[in-house]
């Protein structure tokens, strides 16, 4: 009999279940297989260890072709910690092998605070040998448990204070490019501090939200103000610094914003070569949306 | 509040990516120590190119200091089996806090780079190690060093904060590669799928000579997708400077120089598919040369997961100058594309060209579960000491018609060290 805080891995089942079902327990539960606390070493001088803050999208639904997720944590991580403590398991409970790109280098952001684990691009793209003879790593319809397990570690060595899990129902794929006339725009009005909301179409990449989207005034320069997020990233919200002026604003789409699957502004992640994407063509740019903050009372 | 979409005016404009605002480049002087040191590149003369994933730059540094009277005019062998201890030792930490990245070779010195990070209590301390045939090791001092430094990110929009703490996609380096003046930059972003190909002049200088390209990849001619490079190497083929590259989905693919316009959407070809299930860690072009003295060109892909494939330069060029693969290949276990071989180089944490006849290989012994750092022989890519044949034995005589044979385990014995085990 184990304690723990995760009830999935803790046990009291009479011993001939136990036999049947220690593969599975063993794939979820390994460090409690061995019996429990008493094989992970001590997180000595650790007071509680880091923890996964949020992992993104927050979103639980997320479509077949789900091209990555970000892990933050509370504290800078270990380089080298942290690919192997990320895994995928089915509602079996069995690992799916080979979800994510292992490369050489982890994908770490500048501050050690947030991982991008990509799915196998060869997996997720369609037509390649990876994706045909593995297929997808997840399949629409299906439940599956995205973990960041307790080797995870921080700069200082001290261990994940408890194994992270996401639940993930899977939707259908989402292959169709972004754009943004399928927006819905709340538009503040003039002389106040109120928030322009884009109320988006799908769930978006939080990164490409935060940092693709700006406010330009009439003159092209950029509005100070904060952004956030909301409904699981099918939201924009910007609250400017100081009040809107009654004049012709602009809101600021870089086309390299992506959903969470790569789509991106007038180009899907995956087109056809019948499409008009030709070589030498420029691919990145600038879609723009106009508005202009009405007076207090007016529509 | 009004809700609208249709009061409200979609327009495009096109940019290049070198004038976008996430695309803007400056060298900065004076140049900031490393916080963290991966990909390597030698350069011109003794500048070695360091990718920093925490600054978000590549260092070019001078290791000159490292090479002075070290010329070498004999091609010879790095036989290390006690590397990793001995490096430990000269750090004075525990082998086990070692974390290695990249090896690169300066090739007239023959003194091999290796960038790694020691983990401590407090964090990850980067390091720069030049090691000699001999195996004398130093750590460079870099604090004197002459370097300069090539930014890859683009500075925050002022004035424009966030609920949360979102750090900008940032580029993890996968590869570099120098030639002709230009440092070519492939890596992977921490935000979006982007795949980008950076070309940097160097010496390092103002943003309007850098150029950038998105480059992508159609999987047997039809679904086309961004595509990050993840290990490329320059070639020559018929007078036509080309990256031979593998993308993160993994086939292998050309791409002609010529193509790369700034800001332009650049497709490369798939020549092979070399197995699924595997990530390519590099990939290297040299000479091998034949008993007849003649040298060939040949392209190695080092891999994670499967031993290093060899393709013959002429094998490429042959695909290259036809359509490219059109189908996937035929099921579990098949591969497709140019003809190439697997060769005995596996379980490898980094491989170098060293000289015209050897490669450095960094590379874990599974058996003893230490670091070794040792030259492969161009043609061979084995230790004679990692095989136990028959042609080992004392007593073994060899027949008629394998003077070949004879001389091939004799070259390999001497690459070793293991002069008295010569045979005549």
């Amino acid at each position: 009999m184990y304690e723990s805080v995760d009830t999935k891995c803790a046990y009291a089942a009479p011993i001939q279940v136990r036999l049947a079902a220690l593969a599975v327990f063993w794939m979820q539960c390994p460090a409690l297989a061995y019996g429990g606390d008493a094989i992970v070493p001590a997180n000595t001088g650790c007071d509680d260890g880091p923890h996964v803050d949020e992992v993104y999208p927050t979103s639980q639904a997320v479509p077949e072709n789900i091209l990555r997720f970000y892990v933050y944590f509370t504290r800078a991580m270990q380089r080298h910690s942290l690919t192997t403590a990320v895994h995928l398991f089915d509602d079996g409970g069995h690992e799916v092998e080979g979800a994510f790109y292992r490369g050489r280098y982890e994908l770490l952001s500048a501050d050690g605070k947030r991982l991008t684990v990509l799915l196998d691009p060869g997996r997720v793209k369609t037509g390649l040998d990876s994706h045909e003879q593995l297929g997808r790593a997840v399949t629409a319809g299906q439940t599956y448990t995205f973990t960041v397990d307790t080797e995870a570690r921080d700069t200082s060595g001290c261990r994940l204070r408890e194994r992270h899990e996401k639940q993930l129902e899977i939707v259908p794929a989402r292959s169709h490019a972004i754009d943004p006339e399928a927006w819905a725009i709340e538009i503040p009005a003039a002389e106040t501090r109120e928030s322009i909301v884009v109320r988006l179409d799908r769930p978006y990449d939080h990164v490409s939200l935060y940092h693709r989207l700006r406010i330009r005034d009439r003159s092209g320069a950029l509005v100070p103000g904060t952004i956030d997020l909301g409904d699981d990233e099918q939201s924009w919200r910007f609250t400017p610094a100081s009040a809107w002026q009654e004049s012709d604003h602009q809101l600021a789409i870089n086309t390299l914003l992506e959903d969470i699957s790569g789509n991106r502004v007038g180009r899907p992640f995956e087109v056809t070569r019948n499409d008009d994407v030709g070589n030498g063509t420029a691919i990145v740019g600038e879609a723009t949306l106009q508005f202009r903050p009405p007076r207090a009372g007016e529509n | 509040m009004n809700t609208t979409t249709r009061a409200m005016t979609l327009m495009f404009s096109l940019f290049l990516f070198g004038c976008s605002s996430d695309e803007s480049f400056a060298a900065k002087t004076p140049p900031a120590l490393p916080a963290a040191m991966t990909a390597l590149e030698f350069g011109p003369d003794a500048t070695l190119f360091v990718a920093d994933p925490v600054r978000n730059v590549i260092h070019a540094i001078d290791v000159s200091d490292s090479l002075e009277g070290r010329a070498v005019t004999e091609p010879l062998a790095f036989n290390l089996t006690d590397f990793g201890e001995q490096l430990a030792a000269k750090l004075e930490v525990d082998e086990a806090s070692l974390r290695y990245y990249d090896v690169a070779v300066h090739a007239q010195s023959q003194v091999a780079f290796l960038s790694l990070g020691v983990q401590s209590g407090t964090g990850e301390e980067p390091y720069l190690a030049s090691i000699t045939l001999e195996g004398d090791i130093e750590i460079l001092g870099l604090d004197n060093t002459e370097r300069s430094t090539t930014s890859l990110e683009a500075p925050p929009d002022a004035g424009i904060t966030f609920m949360r703490d979102v750090p900008a996609s940032t580029l993890v380096v996968t590869d570099l590669d120098y030639s002709d003046g230009v440092l070519y930059v492939s890596g992977l972003s921490t935000g979006e799928f982007a795949s980008t190909l950076r070309q940097i002049p160097y010496p390092f200088g103002n943003d309007a000579s850098r150029t950038s390209i998105e480059m992508f990849h159609a999987a047997h001619g039809q679904q086309e997708t961004r595509a990050p490079i993840r290990a490329m190497t320059l070639v020559d083929i018929d007078g036509k400077k080309t990256i031979v590259a593998a993308y993160t989905c993994t086939p292998l693919v050309t791409i002609d120089v010529d193509d790369l316009e700034d800001g332009a959407h650049v497709n490369g070809k798939t020549i092979a598919e070399l197995g699924y299930g595997n990530q390519p860690l590099d990939i290297l072009s040299f000479d091998v040369y034949g008993m007849d003295g003649k040298a060939e060109p040949y392209v190695l892909v080092i891999n994670r997961d499967m031993g290093a494939k060899l393709l013959s330069l002429s094998a490429i060029a042959e695909s290259d100058s036809s359509p490219g693969l059109s189908a996937p290949v035929a099921g579990l276990g098949f591969t497709a594309g140019t003809e190439h071989m697997t060769v005995p180089l596996s379980g490898v944490v980094q491989v170098a060209d060293q000289n015209p006849q050897f490669l450095l290989a960094l590379k874990r012994n599974l058996e003893r579960g230490t670091t070794e750092l040792l030259s492969y022989r161009k043609g061979s890519y084995m230790r004679i000491s990692e095989f136990q044949s028959e042609y080992n034995f004392p007593d073994y005589e060899y027949a008629e018609g394998q003077e070949f044979i004879r001389q091939f385990q004799n070259q390999l014995k001497a690459d070793e060290g293991y002069t008295t085990r010569v045979r005549n």
